[in-house]
């Protein structure tokens, strides 16, 4: 167990992500760091408003600084005078989610509650991998789904959960998927792509500790070469992100 | 009776576990189960939506997970819709015309 790295994420997020689908992934990344794993998480912008919460996990202060500098960073790259952007989708606000703060507070439950050992730097440069010895770890880089795996299977995840609201129809060429939904209506049109139905939770059927359990023992059953609903439908989706060093150049961006 | 979802209890907003009926109580639990108090939607709020658990003062903060979501930019009562038209973000605006939609 010690050797394994899980990488997690979400996208598509509407509140039941925050309410069930990210909290239940929480219990599980807490299950696999207590058993010796490690866990990444890569939310750059779905950490905006959500600092404090992250920095008092972080290992020290050293660790606490990065944090805080990843994610002004991000926000430095979507505060652009002149150049209003969507940082968050139209479905998120249908959804529910009503500001930034909202969606990162809902957004970081999936790194469990456990200390953040390091967020691992990832530029032009240099791309920093999971160092042995088990912990949770944030990563620099995108929010944008396909690209996000990328970087997470390039820093040594095996596998990666990916939380949705309402749905995400995509896999990854290199790393196996396991789709996880809080929202019961999601499930119910999609079974054959999500593999755990976290909705339980909000209809009262499960527990959190029961559906984090069931997420674990999903992990095993992948690591164990049983391949995701996704790999199953043959999702083989692959890109990489590259920040434009112009553009971080002009926001002064230091790394 | 259909249920909200309250994280926990410094917070001033509860989530619609299922669509909430205008002027039919509901009931406000905790992650544990555990009943808050029953409350009565001011108007239907959709699956996943917030309404106000306690009176909500123009610039109060806006509190879910125990943690500032945004400010108030009206005065909220208790049951009242809690979305875009009513709570600003204190780190970064939504595109203005999504705000003209709402409400």
């Amino acid at each position: 167990m010690s050797e394994l790295i899980v990488g997690v994420k979400c996208g598509g997020s509407d509140t039941s992500s925050g309410l069930a689908g990210n909290p239940a992934v929480g219990v599980f990344v807490d299950m696999l760091v207590d058993e010796g794993g490690s866990a990444i998480m890569m939310e750059p912008i779905e950490a905006v408003g959500a600092e404090e919460p992250l920095a008092t996990r972080a290992v020290n202060e050293a660790v606490r600084e990065k944090i805080y500098k990843m994610i002004g960073n991000e926000e430095k790259r979507w505060s652009v005078p002149g150049a209003q952007m969507e940082f968050m989708c139209r479905g998120n606000v249908e959804g529910g989610l009503t500001t930034i703060e909202e969606k990162s507070l809902g957004a970081i439950h999936k790194s469990g509650s456990r200390p953040i050992v390091d967020v691992l730097e990832n530029t032009d440069h240099r791309l920093e991998k999971v160092p042995k010895g088990g912990g949770v770890y944030l990563q620099d880089g995108t929010h944008m789904e396909p690209m996000a795996m990328s970087f997470m299977a390039a820093a040594g995840a095996h596998m990666v959960l990916f939380v949705t609201g309402c749905g995400g129809t995509f896999g990854h060429a290199i790393v196996p998927f396991i789709k996880v939904t809080g929202n019961p209506e999601t499930y119910r049109r999609m079974p054959y792509d999500m593999d755990i139905n976290a909705g339980t939770i909000l209809t009262g059927e499960e527990s959190m500790e029961s559906v984090g359990k069931k997420i674990f023992n999903k992990m095993i059953d992948v690591a164990s070469g049983k391949p995701t609903l996704g790999e199953a439908l043959g999702y083989d989706n692959f890109s990489v992100f590259r920040a434009d060093p112009r553009l971080e150049a002009l926001l002064n961006i230091s790394k | 009776m259909k249920r909200a979802l309250m994280m926990n209890i410094e917070d001033n907003v509860a989530t619609a576990l299922e669509k909430l009926e205008g002027g039919v109580p509901a009931r406000v639990i905790f992650p544990s189960q555990e009943v808050f108090k029953e409350l009565t939607p001011l108007k239907a709020i959709s699956f996943g939506h917030k309404l106000a658990v306690k009176q909500i003062r123009k610039g109060d903060q806006v509190l879910k997970y125990g943690h500032v979501i945004g400010n108030a930019t009206q005065d909220i009562r208790p049951g009242d819709h809690v979305h875009i038209h009513n709570v600003m973000s204190n780190r970064m605006q939504m595109p203005e015309v999504w705000y003209r939609e709402e409400d």
